[in-house]
């Protein structure tokens, strides 16, 4: 393309420098007493060409189409399994082993001019063409210090949940990211502050956000609004082999449910742990179902002899409204009030990666594992026991994930990924034992 | 005619296009051009762009495929180390030559030499007027490079040890800028390169040692390493194209090479 560009010039500045002395041959010819005002000369035609070239190429800058597409093979254990691995196996009633999909094609314009930028991220797939973000940023232009984001967009909390698709080492997010962020983004606003260099906190990061809860797509229904923030610190030794990044993130917010029942989990009559009906205030319609989380997350890099290594971490905590079978939000996505009875539970979850370059060649190894427990005061035996009102949506789910990646190049790369994914034995039929729902992937991707 | 135009059109366009490039550092802009220039004198049909824009730009172009060679006053940081290595891309450094930087003050300031300490408290503010070193009842006007520059952030870790510079300072877009500033005024103070030193300012001796020894920077000091305020300027270049890109890169390296780079006022690699 930069080489179409520069032939492109080439060809325009040559033609410039032509017409420019065919003008003047002419004109000596039609008019025999000449002007000297009226004519220009090679140079001046020249350095116009050129000015009116730099600003044509300046304006094309603004403008930055990028993205990529995954292309992806997967095999999973048993015919039409549940999976976090980029969806269920299944198509309405027909249940598949395997498959061959379009997992993103994304497609972002990104229009920068001073301090404005606004972008477009199309998804384009098999499934879907769907608009994955558009929002529009202002940074301060004093202090370069100071932004403004708002339209839709990432859900800042976190570190996996901002990381793109594109470089991330796994196929997936984790468990629970996609669980409590289905979209991982949201209609909203945030405020960001970079400290600059000159300061003593040079390398501090705050986020700071107030959000629909919608995930992004669905209207609002509520006026209740979430907020969410991520504060965080980088930071590189002097002989930059080794850089390191800690974060903390919250999130409050909720939204609406009617009089729709609502359970918490709570010791029974019978001596069990379950769900039992929460029978204050159920006469006030506006109730909210509050979502609470906190989080903290560690990622270090370190170059050393055997190559690159990078470890990240991330644990979240806190209260999510959900369904009986679920621990997603009702609905995934509330665009209205809910329509089922919401569970309040308390979670857990987090994930490690250990990423490791080998040497300087183009094969890198990744082990991951994480947890999500969507219940942490019910342990797997208690799931499923009469009148305890527990369900699919209480069971821990662990995953082990290992893979292999090969950059061909900057742009693409083969990724092949393994998840090997525990859950509790419950009482619960269907999840007496662990279930199977093993995935492999075999992906390629390419990066524009 | 025509037809000639339209055939050197394309032979300027082909030029462009298949010619060794180098994208980078400012600092080490001058150098490369230099050496550029003779290594075409000699190899007739080499041809090398040299271009500007900073450490971290061309690092980026290295990274995108749109330069051969990163030149760069800085090492490349673990972050920019890692774009490379998500492309599949390896990486090679070679330390090319040192740069000096000396401390400028205006010619009329009776100051001579300073500590390591002394600079630290001049640029992070501690130290306000030149009479607390020993010199005039005079204000100190401190200049320095943008936060962007490479040197800026050498002269923090090296000289100030990571302490932060004072709001109060100027920062300037280029070492020409400062040269300029601290000529025409009477309480100035900057870092500048070596090969910028001219007899408009004033360059100050410097001690490392708390004061026992102070050195003056000089081509000879800088070359026997007794001037302290030295650092490697480099060359980044992908591994998979070390065969095109190390005739240049050895060249520079030569003894002609090393030549071009002490006369244009940096210094040498030891042998």
């Amino acid at each position: 393309m930069k080489n179409k560009i520069n032939l492109l010039a080439g060809i325009f500045l040559f033609t410039g420098v032509v017409t420019a002395q065919e003008l003047t041959d002419s004109s000596k010819i039609s008019a025999p007493v000449v002007n000297s005002e009226q004519e220009e000369s090679p140079i001046d035609t020249l350095t116009r060409a050129v000015a009116s070239l730099l600003d044509d190429n300046m304006k094309a800058k603004r403008l930055k189409i990028t993205g990529y597409v995954q292309p992806q093979y997967q095999y999973i254990d048993s015919a039409g399994a549940q999976s976090f691995a980029g969806g269920d196996f299944k198509n309405g009633t027909s249940n598949y082993f395997s498959r061959f999909t379009m997992r993103r094609g994304r497609f972002k314009f990104t229009y920068n001019y001073n301090n404005v930028m606004l972008m477009v991220n199309i998804d384009a797939t098999e499934k879907t063409l769907a608009m994955r973000e558009t929002y529009a940023k202002i940074t301060d232009s004093r202090w370069n210090m100071f932004s403004l984001t708002a339209g839709l967009l990432q859900a800042q909390f976190g570190y996996e949940l901002n990381q793109s698709s594109s470089e991330r080492e796994t196929p997936e997010r984790a468990r629970f990211n996609q669980i409590l962020f289905p979209t991982e983004r949201d209609l909203g606003a945030f405020g960001s502050m970079v400290v600059p260099k000159s300061s003593k906190l040079y390398g501090l990061k705050l986020d700071v956000g107030m959000m629909n809860g919608v995930a992004g797509v669905a209207p609002e229904f509520d006026n209740k609004k979430d907020f969410t923030g991520r504060l965080q610190y980088s930071k590189a030794t002097r002989s930059e082999r080794v850089k390191f990044d800690f974060g903390t993130s919250g999130y409050y917010g909720g939204y609406k449910i009617g009089n729709q029942k609502d359970y918490n989990v709570n010791t029974l009559k019978n001596g069990n742990t379950g769900f039992e009906l929460n029978t204050k205030d159920t006469a006030n319609y506006n109730r909210i179902a509050k979502r609470a989380y906190v989080g903290a997350d560690m990622q270090c890099s370190i170059d050393w002899r055997i190559g690159i290594t990078t470890l990240r971490a991330e644990y979240i905590q806190g209260e999510q409204p959900g369904t009986n079978a679920s621990n997603q939000r009702a609905n995934n996505s509330p665009g209205a009030l809910p329509t089922t009875a919401i569970y309040h539970r308390q979670f857990n979850g987090a994930y490690f990666y250990w990423v490791q370059d080998i040497l300087t060649s183009k094969f890198q190894v990744v082990l991951k594992y994480d947890w999500f427990d969507p219940n942490v005061k019910i342990t797997g035996k208690q799931i499923g026991l009469t009148g305890t009102g527990t369900n699919a949506g209480d069971i821990r789910f662990d995953t082990y994930g290992f893979g292999l990646n090969y950059h061909i190049n900057q742009y693409a790369k083969i990724m092949v990924y393994y998840d090997l994914v525990k859950n509790e034995d419950t009482q619960l039929t269907g999840y007496k034992k662990d279930l199977k729902d093993n995935v492999f992937t075999l992906r390629f991707q390419i990066k524009y | 005619m025509k037809t000639k135009l339209i055939l050197s059109a394309l032979a300027l366009y082909t030029g462009v296009v298949f010619s060794q490039k180098l994208k980078g550092s400012d600092t080490v802009l001058p150098l490369a051009q230099k050496e550029a220039e003779s290594y075409m004198k000699t190899n007739k049909t080499a041809k090398i762009n040299v271009t500007g824009g900073g450490s971290g730009v061309g690092i980026s172009a290295l990274v995108d495929g749109t330069t051969d060679i990163a030149m760069s006053s800085r090492k490349m940081k673990l972050t920019e180390k890692m774009k490379l290595s998500d492309g599949g891309k390896a990486t090679k450094e070679t330390i090319v030559a040192y740069d000096a930087l000396a401390i400028a003050v205006h010619p009329s300031n009776k100051i001579s030499q300073l500590t390591r300490e002394q600079l630290e408290g001049i640029f992070t503010g501690k130290i306000k007027n030149w009479k607390e070193v020993g010199g005039d009842d005079l204000a100190i006007v401190v200049y320095s490079r943008e936060s962007s520059s490479g040197t800026y952030d050498f002269f923090k870790e090296h000289v100030m040890k990571n302490k932060n510079y004072a709001t109060s300072v100027l920062s300037m877009p280029a070492t020409g800028s400062i040269i300029q500033s601290i000529s025409q005024t009477k309480g100035a103070i900057g870092y500048v390169g070596l090969a910028y030193i001219e007899k408009n300012v004033k360059a100050l001796g410097v001690s490392f040692d708390k004061g026992k020894t102070f050195v003056a920077p000089s081509m000879a000091t800088a070359k026997n390493r007794s001037y302290p305020i030295v650092r490697p300027l480099y060359y980044y270049y992908l591994a998979t194209s070390e065969k095109a890109v190390k005739p240049f890169v050895d060249f520079c390296l030569s003894a002609e090479g090393q030549k071009i780079v002490e006369n244009i006022g940096y210094v040498p690699l030891v042998k």
